[in-house]
């Protein structure tokens, strides 16, 4: 057995996780209710099936990372030296997106997603905060034109959305 | 026999000639036209693919008559495959993983100076392909349609689990990693009301997930937040660099002399290979990569890894060959062999419309005109590509930091507007995270999507073939058809195992 690297520490992290799922779907299909007609098959049984798979596929995993052969990660060489992911871009991002699921129906689509475009963009290495902002208001405002206006589909309104569609309409 | 094929062809011919004036009805070419453009644009851009774009555009189906909607969608599918091509050759960032192998040889084209070369062999290369594909699609669905009427549930359920064990094993660094892929699919599968009994899988008592998690929520995250996440996760480690095109995409005598045989034979590669079940595009172009490499001589053999015109020329047309090959199963049985077949699938069941064997018989008119404006579709996109190619190339000097805002932006908005859901959202924000895990250690994607959206049909279709049957199991290895995809399967997991032992032994004995 050779020394686990770095990222195949990560990756063992990763395929336990994954190994906990399969054991949440065996006891989820466990304490199922089952329907009080009879079925030729329980509801139980594709279930239990996948929840094996996953266990087994989540250990073969670990030990491939076990014997050495930890993934290559997507877009590298094999000899790439281990790179420390970048979390606080990371962050930034899943931050941005919460908020923008956090307030979608609270400030409507403009705002959330004006926030969002912003969160993303200065995450990425956009310096001018004030120009990002600006732009970030018009994106959102001409994403949601063109979609509620053009195609029809609706999106959550609030102040600015009601005074857009005023005029739109 | 050639009697036989004679009446086929001319059994075809008329609905796909119906099929044309349909789609030369004005409303459609436009539709067609923008599906052109934005499937161009969307394969251009780096991070978004053909799925993403369609998904996203998937609220259309509630305004928008089908016909305009599948057209449009086709066009997408289409464009995407040639817009891909010019990023991986010009910024060796393959947009979707049929490309990735043009960035082998396209991109050292590029950095030669013959970008002009390049992107026009792909560019023709895709257009020569993809109507020889089409071609061969029009006339192999409606027949695979026909045997496929007799097939019993059994029968579905081992084509699925065959689709299962090939996207599974074929694709990724190894075997084991594509498995782990599907169970993940299979598990987000579960999630909701079991559609016989009612049992609630996996909801924890949310209401908002008994109707289980949408597909295209789920292609939508792992595609557009998983890309944006794993790039985010990256960013102080990479660097891009855009090659400007010399000249104009254009190729030279010799050039073209050297790229008609490769097209040819990556079509006749990638269109039995979309056919099967093998799991998308990369198994296709990495093989006719290799062909070519083998076929070359002399001189330009030795091109080969510093630029060699073939390895361009084959891989792009056995991208688009195997793109039109993945739609036969997909118009036939229904079932989708790769992400984007996947979103188109619920672009059909939007609208009631169920692909499989009675498609043809049920909606015959919106599928010939769906198969006709592919044929116009592949001729706009040669016209709107080669001359224009300076403005797409534009698209590649966009800033990093608006471009992945802005892909995150429409991810969002494609996850929430089709059921406009608060739970779309989260459930988009968690796959996204586990989309960037999988990228994060070499987990290839493909195999959960298939997975997520083929493991209820699977179940259904276990389900249907044990009530036929009574309980009895043995039905489900009843019939030629089950038997020969078992033994196949068998085959599959067992040779390559055993090939490795035989070659160990020969080594040890030599």
């Amino acid at each position: 057995m050779k020394k686990v690297s770095q990222a195949g520490k990560g990756e063992l992290v990763f395929a336990g996780a994954l190994f906990l799922v399969s054991i949440v779907v065996y006891w989820d299909t466990h304490k199922l209710i089952l329907p009080t007609n009879n079925t030729i098959v329980s509801p139980r049984t594709f279930p239990y099936v996948v929840a094996t798979l996953l266990m087994v596929a989540s250990i073969g995993v670990a030990l491939e990372v076990l014997r050495g052969r930890a993934g290559v990660p997507e877009g590298t060489e094999i000899d790439t030296p281990f790179q420390r992911a970048d979390f606080r871009t990371m962050l930034i991002i899943v931050f941005a997106i919460g908020l923008h699921v956090f307030l979608l129906e609270r400030t409507g689509y403009i705002i959330s997603a004006a926030i969002s475009f912003w969160g993303v963009a200065y995450a990425f290495g956009a310096k001018k905060i004030v120009k990002i902002g600006i732009i970030s208001f018009i994106f959102a405002g001409l994403v949601y034109f063109s979609f509620t206006n053009l195609l029809d589909i609706q999106l959550p309104k609030w102040i600015i959305e009601e005074w857009i569609s005023k005029v739109g309409a | 026999m050639d009697l036989k094929g004679g009446r086929l062809m001319f059994d075809n011919f008329g609905p796909l000639l119906d099929g044309f004036s349909q789609a030369f009805v004005f409303s459609n070419l436009i539709y067609g036209f923008i599906g052109t453009f934005l499937g161009t644009l969307v394969g251009v851009l780096p991070g978004i693919g053909p799925a993403l774009a369609i998904g996203l555009l998937l609220p259309i189906t509630l305004t928008v008559q089908p016909t305009q909607a599948l057209i449009m969608f086709a066009a997408i599918y289409y464009g995407a495959m040639y817009g891909g091509s010019t990023t991986s050759i010009l910024l060796n960032t393959p947009g979707e993983s049929g490309s990735v192998i043009t960035a082998v040889e396209g991109n050292k084209m590029a950095r030669a100076g013959r970008a002009g070369a390049a992107l026009a062999t792909a560019a023709i290369g895709s257009f020569v392909a993809g109507t020889i594909a089409t071609l061969l699609l029009a006339l192999a669905a409606p027949q695979l349609a026909e045997l496929a009427i007799t097939v019993q549930p059994a029968g579905f359920l081992a084509l699925i689990i065959t689709a299962f064990a090939t996207v599974g094993t074929l694709l990724g660094s190894s075997r084991i990693r594509g498995i782990l892929s599907l169970a993940v699919g299979l598990t987000i599968g579960l999630v909701g009301a079991d559609l016989q009994s009612g049992s609630l899988r996996l909801t924890f008592g949310n209401t908002a997930a008994i109707d289980g998690i949408e597909t295209v929520t789920v292609i939508v995250a792992l595609f557009a937040l998983g890309e944006v996440l794993y790039l985010a996760s990256r960013f102080k480690h990479d660097s891009w660099q855009v090659i400007p095109v010399g000249g104009k995409a254009m190729m030279t005598k010799k050039e073209l002399k050297r790229s008609w045989k490769p097209w040819l034979r990556g079509t006749a590669i990638g269109f039995p290979l979309g056919v099967v079940p093998a799991g998308g595009s990369e198994v296709p172009t990495f093989l006719s990569y290799a062909v070519e490499k083998k076929l070359a001589k002399g001189e330009n053999k030795e091109e080969f890894g510093k630029g060699a015109i073939e390895g361009v020329a084959g891989p792009e047309a056995a991208n688009n060959a195997n793109a039109a090959g993945a739609l036969v199963p997909l118009l036939a049985l229904g079932l989708p062999t790769s992400a984007t077949a996947a979103v188109v699938l619920v672009a059909f069941q939007s609208y009631q419309i169920q692909p499989g064997p009675l498609l043809f018989m049920t909606n015959a008119e919106l599928v010939w005109a769906l198969i006709a404006s592919l044929f116009i579709g592949n001729t706009l996109l040669l016209v709107l590509n080669l001359p224009f190619i300076r403005f797409w190339v534009k698209l590649l000097y966009i800033p990093r930091p608006y471009l992945y805002a802005g892909i995150t932006t429409f991810a969002l908005l494609g996850a929430y507007a089709l059921n406009n859901s608060i739970f779309d959202l989260q459930i988009a924000l968690l796959v996204g995270f586990i989309g960037y895990l999988f990228r994060r250690f070499a987990v290839p994607i493909t195999p959960m999507v298939i997975g997520a959206i083929l493991g209820p049909l699977a179940e259904l279709y276990y389900k249907r073939a044990l009530q036929i049957s009574q309980g009895d199991h043995g039905v489900l290895i009843d019939g030629a058809l089950t038997k020969s995809l078992y033994l196949f399967l068998i085959l599959l997991i067992a040779i390559p195992p055993l090939y490795r032992r035989f070659k160990k032994d020969a080594k040890a004995q030599a």
